[in-house]
């Protein structure tokens, strides 16, 4: 059976989740081997539940926010996930998973087109690091 | 667990491409799910009643509704499962169609994401609760700080609406700069004379109580019950008693540059700033005032009273309405322009009341060193704005004013010679083009360049201006009698109000508003709002338009006496929390607080990002209804199926 | 008589020289257990130990990092009634943990290639690593009492434990932990309970004037405390040392370097963030140069990224 890459983005309500909404109205394409989960603001996502996609059968995990430095609903959600996200990618690195298997941009309300082009972009990033291994906790 | 999930089929924008039937099969499949249809049209009538019947049916204690976006339709499938008994918040919406049937092309691969997306709602709605909407009693009365333009605005706006306000205004008379102003542009209406009327108004109000000579000392508390303390200083006179007779002036020994005509002439130690000033009396300046006594043995009324102290006083009110103002950016940081009265360069405001009959010069166009005549004179745009080096930032009104200043002047002065140095001019509202347009046809002269020096010229008296005219592309030097900078603006509010009520503020002290575009009023803080050029740059009739506005959203808070907030904000387990502060750090809102060593959350001023939640150390602070371990099951879950 | 028995795994010595501090409360214990084998003190042979078929108490200390200390510590686990996993190493892996994002081929590597042990220039064999684990990885213990080593505090708590077991054979609990349940912010001396905690930067410890009276995280030295059960009185800390999270994760947490990384990240600059940009933030994030030893120093082995590792290693 032939692998298909799996993939999680976390997207802020605000911003980048708007804008995959937008992306719908707009009757964009893109790679269906993402599966959204929408949080209230980047600045909630954490380690945890980025490394736990990993372990969980994930090969590579998307966050989407608002664009630094102004546009966050909550005022600076997207600068706590920037340097969560930038550690985690430290964290990997070290451990000898790839970094570039987690991804953090900025994709605004406004930018349906770029939210398709960028889940596009890496879900063929991760086609091309292949497979994580961890399938189970 | 009894978990029901309803797949729309949205006529065929998601049957089309999703297979519904077995979206549904593999929902029942689901860790406690115990009952799942699917129906063409989720959110018509029918479709609720589907819903509704099926919690009472199947006893459901939770509903996934599998559709569009939650933006269209949650408000709808929320009161349906609250029609059947059951709490919005046992409803999560997964939505199928923005982020599935119309992105994808391939069934198959569409309707095992449909289902992947809806194992994640289920999962989030398992570890859900029941929450009641957060409801606060607030107090019925706003605070407007400042007495200006936008001040008196927001306090008509409220008091109107019978919402009671207190003004607090630092000077000893409301107004503001617009007193300051000869006439406004682009209409050229006398500016006192539509702004004393107001400046009488507010002051009339039953429902406004003003504090002059007055600033905010600090404040606690937060919205809907904001405990302000003002310190006033003394006035020296009793308002009531003072007649306006002058007679204290007359006998007053002590000068000293008066604020009101900006340096440009004398006031006596005890003196009103303005005649039409608001409050109508005298004030005395205790900081100068030598306490000789002279003026009480004039005042026919005894309403003087040199030993009055300053008192501190607290006020309570429901929300905080910010209208400091602006000032002129400081012209000794721009050295080549030699800005100085007595050597005839002077700033906009300046020449305001130069123009101005009841200035210093009776509104005869005379300069401040020796009282001669002006015949030329010279107005530089952008003096330390669009400047890297001073304010990067354009201030929007100086092209207008300028061009209201010339044109004036050309009509006061016969024969007499304007220019204008500037880079670009700024002319964006109604009728400020025909109005620039008009003060060229009067004969205003605008060179394209830059000043590069000015000097006095002590052997001819000349202010002496060496600019740059690049349409011509040569130097120009212009012999002035006089030079007017159309300075750079900058906030007046300082750093123990921006402290004391928790706004934040740009590097011009420029107060940050939530959104730029959508909520131009709002700060971070709850309940307190912002107005006029204390928000950035702009002219009167905008700072009115954004004071009524940020009245309309004081007035959202307080009108009915108490506010509704959606309950999902952040809460804290005390037994596991360890106070280290995190939490406190990173709230935007400030709306945690460490009180017996422990994180506590305001959940009125909690806006529910979940920063918190994601940067505690120990997961003793969670978002309600997005908890970590919701966060982490639905993560599991999505990637449970297939 | 209770038969008391202490067994090593790989051990530094430290949590022998921590047991043995107990000092004089060993006379005390004494009156209740026999210690059956303890090879540090008490003279008394492995094939002793072996011997009996029980234990009443068996505290292990040290990590499994050979087969032959794996096999012993199942043996006599299954032979102990009531179980202490003793020192980090034995609850949460320790230092030595650190292996665990190598295979053990790679470690044997890696100390064969540095080591050159000889008896009249014939070379010594090494001991084959197996994965690295800590002792609770292969046993369920009934008691942890982590510290590296541990401490006064939970030294205290064990000793009552213990002579409250002779006395009564019951624990309080199923699982019992020794120390404070909450994190050392809780009651560390630096922490001012109130204002923010807004970490400037990211600092070696010689780069900062240390002001002992100040929260290290505000003087922009890495401090494990938040995120790490206090085992102890804040010892290190005391000492101007910052907590480096020799006690693991509180009791409801389990991955304390991932929930402490957070939460430094989180709060650095803080109040800066608009002004910094980005860039600005690289470039205070990649002072930890490190992140693994700063964050995992003792619980890599229970952490999110090794199991992620080890999937990721042992392929599907």
């Amino acid at each position: 059976m032939s692998w298909s890459p799996r993939v999680v983005a976390f997207l802020c309500k605000w911003c980048s989740g708007a804008a995959a909404e937008t992306a719908g109205v707009m009757r964009l394409r893109y790679d269906p081997s993402v599966t959204p989960v929408i949080v209230p603001c980047t600045g909630r996502v954490t380690p945890a539940m980025i490394l736990t996609a990993l372990l969980n059968g994930a090969d590579g995990v998307l966050v989407g926010g608002c664009h630094t430095p102004n546009d966050c609903h909550y005022v600076a959600g997207n600068f706590k996930a920037f340097k969560r996200v930038y550690m985690v990618k430290k964290l990997l690195q070290q451990a000898g998973i790839e970094p570039e298997r987690v991804r953090i941009e900025w994709i605004s309300a406004t930018e349906a087109p770029k939210l398709a082009r960028v889940v596009s972009e890496f879900v063929e990033e991760i086609r091309r690091l292949g497979p994580l291994g961890g399938r189970r906790a | 667990m009894r978990i029901g999930v309803f797949v729309c089929h949205c006529g065929v924008n998601i049957a089309g491409v999703v297979n519904v039937k077995r979206v549904v099969e593999e929902a029942r499949k689901l860790p406690g799910v115990v009952h799942a249809e699917d129906y063409t049209y989720m959110c018509s009538e029918p479709g609720q009643e589907l819903i509704v019947r099926a919690i009472r049916e199947h006893g459901l204690d939770g509903v996934v509704v599998a559709a569009c976006t939650p933006s269209l339709h949650y408000e709808t499938f929320a009161r349906a499962v609250e029609r059947a008994g059951l709490s919005r918040y046992r409803l999560e919406m997964a939505s199928i169609r923005e982020l599935d049937s119309w992105v994808h092309l391939d069934k198959e691969l569409a309707t095992e994401k449909a289902v992947r997306i809806i194992a994640g709602a289920v999962a989030k709605l398992a570890g859900s609760r029941v929450y009641e909407p957060i409801r606060l009693e607030v107090t019925r009365r706003a605070m407007v700080i400042g007495g200006g333009i936008a001040g008196i605005t927001a306090a008509l706006t409220l008091a109107k609406m019978g919402i009671p306000v207190v003004l607090v205004e630092k000077a000893p008379t409301i107004g503001g700069k617009m007193a300051m102003l000869h006439e406004t542009f682009p209409t050229l209406d006398c500016a006192q004379c539509i702004l004393t009327p107001l400046m009488a108004e507010v002051a009339r109000h039953p429902l406004v109580k003003i504090y002059t000579l007055a600033e905010v000392e600090g404040v606690e508390g937060y919205v809907g019950n904001f405990k302000v303390k003002i310190r006033v200083k003394p006035r020296g006179v009793r308002v009531e008693d003072c007649r306006l007779c002058g007679f204290c002036e007359r006998v007053c020994p002590v000068e000293v540059p008066s604020e009101f005509n900006r340096g440009l002439s004398k006031r006596k130690a005890i003196y009103i700033p303005f005649a039409q000033a608001v409050p109508a009396a005298y004030v005395v300046d205790f900081e100068h005032c030598t306490r000789c006594g002279r003026c009480l043995k004039v005042c026919p009324t005894k309403a003087i009273n040199l030993d009055q102290r300053e008192e501190l006083v607290e006020e309570v009110v429901g929300a905080v309405i910010v209208a400091t103002g602006y000032e002129l950016y400081p012209p000794e940081k721009l050295p080549e322009y030699q800005y100085g009265a007595e050597d005839d360069v002077v700033d906009s405001l300046q020449f305001e009341r130069i123009l101005d009959v009841q200035g210093p010069t009776r509104g005869e166009i005379r300069r401040p060193s020796d009282k001669k005549p002006v015949k030329r004179v010279v107005f530089i745009q952008c003096a330390g704005s669009r400047d890297v080096s001073h304010l990067p930032y354009c201030s929007k009104i100086c092209c207008m004013y300028t061009a209201k200043h010339a044109m004036l002047f050309l009509e006061r002065v016969p024969g007499g010679e304007a220019y204008v140095f500037y880079i670009d001019v700024r002319a964006g509202g109604k009728g400020f083009e025909e109005f620039i347009k008009r003060a060229q046809e009067h004969g205003v002269v605008y060179i394209k360049g830059r000043v590069a020096r000015v000097y006095k010229d002590r052997a001819t008296g000349d202010v002496v201006v060496e600019g740059y005219d690049l349409l011509d592309n040569r130097e120009i030097v212009i012999r002035a009698d006089l030079v007017v900078l159309a300075l750079g603006m900058v906030s007046a509010l300082d750093k123990k109000l921006t402290e004391a009520l928790k706004i934040p503020t740009d590097p011009y002290m420029f107060v940050s508003e939530v959104h730029p575009k959508l909520r131009p009023v709002e700060t971070p803080a709850a309940g307190v709002l912002v107005a006029g050029t204390t928000q950035g740059p702009k002219d009167i009739p905008e700072s009115i338009a954004q004071a009524a506005s940020a009245a309309a959203k004081a007035a959202e808070l307080l009108i009915r006496g108490y506010i509704e907030r959606d309950p999902l904000v952040a809460e804290v387990d005390r037994d596991k929390c360890n106070g280290c502060r995190v939490c406190v750090t990173v709230c935007p809102y400030g709306a945690v607080e460490i009180v017996e060593g422990k994180a506590r959350v305001n959940e009125v001023v909690c806006e529910g990002c979940g920063a918190c939640a994601a940067s505690c150390p120990v997961g003793a602070i969670q978002l309600r209804n997005y908890t970590e371990s919701q966060a982490l099951e639905v993560v599991k879950a999505v990637l449970r199926v297939k | 008589m209770l038969r008391l028995a202490v067994l090593p795994g790989a051990v530094c010595g430290g949590c022998d020289v921590a047991l043995a501090s107990l000092g004089e409360r060993l006379l005390e214990l004494l009156k209740h257990y026999e210690v059956v084998y303890w090879p540090t003190v008490v003279d008394r042979k492995l094939s002793d130990l072996l011997k009996l078929d029980s234990v009443d108490v068996l505290i292990h200390m040290g990590g499994i990092s050979v087969e032959e200390e794996a096999e012993l510590a199942r043996e006599i686990s299954s032979r102990a009634r009531v179980k202490v996993s003793f020192g980090t190493c034995s609850v949460y892996g320790d230092i030595p943990g650190l292996n665990s994002l190598y295979t053990p081929e790679e470690v044997y590597e890696a100390i064969a290639s540095q080591v050159d042990a000889r008896i009249r220039s014939e070379r010594l064999g090494l001991p084959r690593p197996i994965e690295y684990s800590a002792y609770t990885d292969i046993v369920e213990p009934e008691v942890l009492a982590p510290g590296c080593p541990p401490d006064e505090l939970v030294l205290d708590q064990l000793f009552e434990l213990l002579v409250k077991y002779a006395e009564t054979g019951r624990l309080e609990a199923r699982l019992v932990l020794l120390g404070d349940s909450e994190s050392l912010c809780n009651k560390c001396p630096r922490n001012p309970k109130t204002s923010k905690v807004v970490v400037p930067g990211i600092k070696r410890l010689y780069e900062v004037r240390l002001d002992e009276n100040k929260c290290f995280l505000e003087q922009g030295v890495l401090c494990m405390g938040p995120a790490t059960r206090a085992i102890c009185d804040h010892s290190c800390v005391r000492v101007n040392y910052p907590c480096t999270g020799c006690g693991g994760p509180v009791e409801w947490g389990s991955d304390a370097g991932l929930s402490a990384m957070s939460a430094v990240a989180s709060a650095l600059m803080a109040d800066m963030e608009k002004a910094v940009l980005e860039p600005g933030l690289v470039g205070e994030l990649d002072e930890v140069r490190d992140v693994v030893g700063s964050f995992y120093r003792y619980t890599l082995r229970k952490s999110l990224i090794y199991k992620l590792k080890k999937a990721r290693s042992s392929g599907e």
